[in-house]
């Protein structure tokens, strides 16, 4: 409260008491300063703020007047009541509410704005402008603060970025400093801030709380230090302003870390996926733990995340792995005690154990050479330090190696470059992220298991021996799992690679393997009989594979041979591959134009069923057709009646596939085939078959929905068979043949099925 | 089909059944979707004969949902039925309906099953006791059936 006489020489004070004890002796004095003060009551109620709410340059002023008044009422009470300085302080208290109050946190709110705004723009600007006198312990950081540019050059003031107008300028903010430091003299001198401190931090909360949200989403780049020093020079000017005294610095600080802290936290699974991208929001959470000691809570906040927005079944098993690659890589930037890694990942490891396609994605992560992961798979040995995750220690917090909870809240720091090692040893799974994803399954044979029957897939995928993709795998694989788990896909490779040498001319490409070593599945496929000319070359091929290797028997796997073929038709030729049992029930049409599904069947040596997909295959590609029911027939010539031949012939190729007793092998074949000529009329009595079909949904619609006329049941058909549309006239004539044939009825327009007239 | 778009796959598996059935023709059994929209079915069966049912031919109703064959269709009696196991509404007690359901079955084994449940009712959960009731009684069931059909199935 010296505030107010803080000017005044002690003789001039010493004299004001006289004066007024004189004036009136001391029992007077007593009732003379409780009238004045009633009298000062009246005036200080009288004095209010023109405006509600302080929100922009006018209110700002509007306010700075009304503190003005006050400080009127001020020096007319100590002219009047000097000395009686707490009892100013009484009134004051008394005649400031709640509203008052408010008022004042929304102008020091907007004040900070706006220093912000030019601390960061160009600090040295605050002492170029006129405060006033600062001086002291306050002034001393002031200049210290703000005397140099670093960090706030660069931005224009026309960067609005909070304060609106009353910086955009370098003229209006050193107007600005000016009244703001008028304000700021005021409410020291009012003595009002004894008990208005809740209204500056509050003002400070609020700025810092505006300025970090809007750095939301904004990943890129650091936020926390430039957006710490900004705050930190606000709060200094303040703080000298409002006469030297630390108020609002220490807390602005804080409230920058614990604003960023939880806003990044919020934001912590998106950063995630934003990965690599978002490093710097890492940093700046890694910063803001550190100081804070919430490293649980992220953890406890980011586990929740998981659960909601990766571990449901919309989430590929893809993308919940790539998410789970970059939380590892994160985790361990964010805290190298991996503590956090340990609680976030339990559930994902959980549910990645759940889900049954998990092992063949890390697999084909693993060698499609396209993830991420296969960076790390091909070095999993690398030495701790060489892993990517690792970064430069930023000032080491020197804990040594943090395992128990405690002490990584207690004292959360990177560790140092020495104690990294020790630290990786206690945590070997974290080597890096392929063994992490190795080691949600307790056995690692799952994996070598899955690669075996992707690499068997692949190897009998493509015609061909080169292998060389493939041995790439293979290798990067033994590098990971150890030479002894890979021993059966050494096997595959080198099958082979022997096949290739015991190649024995010929249009066969046969891939001889091993039964006992190939994971390949074998699918369940009728055995078919083969056509003479392919017979025999199998035989011959076997017979000179067996003189070679006296103790081995092939077997045939026909389910994995691929046959090429060239099918001569009478106006095309046809080019396709075909498994044996395809061909071969081709070829069944070499002498005949036209075969009944039973005879085909009879020639495969297998069931009907495996015989009409054989021939429906022909079908789809335009070399057969269906003549009638259960009866081919090839298609000669595209255009309406065939007449013809063929020839067949083809040559084939490459086939594969295992096994015999202890081995094995096998391979190939070929085939031909060719068809017969058709006879004129085919097109009529494929026609004649496609309209059975339509009958029997005719009779469907008609035994279900009763009598129909004809423009009815030819929508319908047009939507139910729309590969086979028929013309409403051709219909008509169908139906009108069945009306002949006594199986319709045609009454009043509808047709009914015969025999069922009460429908 | 312009109805509102159910999954393709649903689409694709009701075109195949309807297929198979139209090409079976079975005896006595027959369904074909609703001119607009394939997930709505009528089906006509028969009762089978030397049954009462003989002679006596039945519509129903079929709905099918969208994540069928997974989850049962939806089907109840179109024509008024007087049977042991089906209600007054034409609802249906027939266990592969509701919990004993599988995505084996389909339209032609659902009709075959529902063709046998006319002459072979389960009289031990009925939705309509006095069939059940009477169902010992082949001589009176057949004359109290013949009647609640003449009443009720022309209504159709």
């Amino acid at each position: 409260m010296s505030n107010l006489c803080e000017g005044l020489p002690d003789e001039a004070l010493q004299a004001i008491v006289e004066q007024i004890k004189g004036r009136s002796g001391a029992p007077a004095a007593e009732s003379s300063i409780d009238r004045v003060a009633g009298e000062y009551r009246a005036r200080l109620r009288g004095v209010r703020c023109e405006c509600s709410e302080v929100g922009g340059e006018r209110e700002f002023g509007q306010f700075l007047e009304y503190l003005g008044r006050i400080g009127d009422v001020a020096r007319g009470w100590a002219r009047d009541a000097g000395g009686a300085q707490m009892a100013w302080g009484a009134l004051v208290y008394e005649s400031f509410g709640a509203a008052q109050i408010g008022l004042l946190q929304q102008w020091m709110c907007l004040g900070l704005r706006c220093v912000l705004r030019i601390v960061e723009t160009d600090p040295a600007l605050v002492l170029r402008a006129d405060l006033g006198a600062i001086g002291g312990e306050g002034g001393r950081r002031l200049r210290d603060c703000c005397g140099c540019r670093e960090g706030g050059a660069g931005r224009a003031w026309g960067d609005d970025s909070g304060g609106g107008d009353m910086c955009g300028s370098e003229a209006a903010a050193l107007r600005f400093l000016g009244e703001f430091a008028r304000g700021c003299r005021l409410l020291a001198e009012l003595s009002i801030l004894d008990y208005a401190r809740g209204a500056v931090l509050g003002a400070v909360d609020q700025a810092v709380g505006e300025r970090v949200e809007a750095q939301a989403g904004r990943w890129a780049e650091p936020v926390l230090q430039p957006l710490a020093r900004g705050v930190g020079r606000a709060a200094c000017v303040v703080d000298a302003l409002l006469g030297g005294r630390r108020l609002a610095a220490g807390h602005a600080e804080a409230q920058v870390y614990a604003r960023v802290s939880a806003l990044r936290e919020r934001e912590l699974f998106g950063i995630i996926v934003d990965y690599p991208e978002s490093r710097a929001a890492i940093d700046d959470l890694r910063a803001c733990v550190g100081r804070l000691g919430n490293m649980r809570a992220v953890a406890a906040a980011l586990r929740g995340a998981v659960r909601r927005r990766l571990l449901h079944p919309g989430a590929t098993t893809g993308d919940i792995l790539t998410q789970y690659i970059s939380a590892i890589r994160c985790l361990r930037l964010l805290d190298p005690s991996s503590t956090v890694l340990e609680i976030v990942a339990q559930p994902i490891r959980a549910y990645l154990r759940s889900r049954d396609n998990t092992v063949a994605c890390i697999v084909q992560d693993m060698v499609s050479g396209e993830s991420e992961l296969f960076e790390d798979a091909g070095e999993p040995g690398a030495e701790p330090g060489a892993e990517p995750g690792a970064e430069p220690a930023a000032g080491g917090g020197g804990e040594g190696v943090v395992l128990d909870e405690d002490s990584a809240q207690r004292g959360w720091a990177p560790l140092p470059a020495e104690a990294r090692s020790v630290c990786r040893t206690a945590q070997r799974r974290d080597a890096d992220a392929v063994s992490l994803l190795v080691s949600i399954f307790d056995s690692r044979d799952v994996f070598v298991r899955e690669f075996e029957a992707h690499l068997a897939q692949s190897l009998l995928r493509h015609a061909g021996y080169d292998t060389a993709r493939e041995r790439a795998q293979v290798e990067m694989m033994k590098l990971r799992f150890g030479a002894r788990a890979l021993e059966r896909s050494e096997v595959m490779l080198k099958d082979v690679a022997d096949s290739r040498r015991i190649r024995l001319g010929g249009a066969h490409q046969p891939l001889v393997v091993s039964r006992q070593f190939w994971a390949a599945p074998e699918p369940p496929e009728p055995h078919v009989l083969l056509p003479p000319p392919l017979a025999a070359m199998r035989a011959r091929y076997a017979a000179a594979y067996e003189a070679l290797n006296p103790a081995r028997r092939l077997e045939w796997r026909d389910a994995q041979a691929l046959v090429t073929l060239r099918v001569q038709l009478a106006d095309r030729t046809v080019e396709a591959e075909a498994r044996p049992a395809q061909a071969a029930a081709l070829f069944a049409f070499q002498d005949a134009p036209a075969r009944a599904l039973a005879d085909v069947a009879q020639a495969l040596g297998c069931g009907e069923d495996a015989a009409l997909r054989c021939l429906r295959f022909w079908q789809a590609r335009g070399v057969l057709r269906e003549a009638g029911a259960g009866v081919f027939e090839a298609v000669e010539a595209l255009g309406e009646e065939g007449a013809a031949v063929c020839g067949g012939d083809d040559d084939g190729h490459k086939g594969q596939q295992e096994h015999g007793a202890s081995d094995d092998d096998d391979d190939d074949n070929d085939d031909e085939a060719a068809a017969g000529g058709a006879g004129a009329g085919a097109a009529g009595a494929a026609r004649a078959a496609a309209l059975r079909v339509h009958f029997n949904f005719i009779v469907g619609m008609l035994t279900n929905f009763g009598p129909l006329a004809l423009d009815r049941i030819h929508a319908m058909l047009g939507m139910l068979l729309p590969g086979e549309a028929v013309a409403a006239d051709e219909l008509r004539d169908f139906l009108a043949q069945m009306v002949r044939e006594e199986r319709l009825d045609l009454a009043g327009g509808t047709y009914r099925l015969r025999g069922r007239a009460g429908q | 089909m312009s109805a509102p778009a159910p999954s393709p796959a649903v689409i694709k598996r009701l075109q195949s059944e309807l297929m198979a059935l139209m090409m079976s023709n079975p005896e006595g059994i027959s369904a074909f979707p609703q001119p607009d929209n394939m997930l709505n079915w009528v089906g006509t069966i028969a009762g089978a004969p030397s049954t009462v049912y003989e002679g006596l031919t039945y519509k129903l109703n079929l709905k099918f949902p969208a994540d069928y064959p997974f989850t049962a269709p939806t089907i109840t009696f179109g024509t008024p039925c007087w049977h042991p196991n089906v209600d007054e509404h034409g609802n249906i007690c027939l266990d592969i309906l509701k919990e004993k359901w599988s995505a084996i079955y389909n339209v032609q084994s659902i009709l075959l099953s529902l063709q046998t449940l006319l002459a072979d009712p389960n009289v031990a959960s009925p939705l309509n006791g006095q069939a059940a009731q009477l169902w010992e009684n082949q001589d009176e069931y057949k004359r109290v059936l013949l009647k609640h059909y003449k009443e009720h199935a022309h209504q159709q």
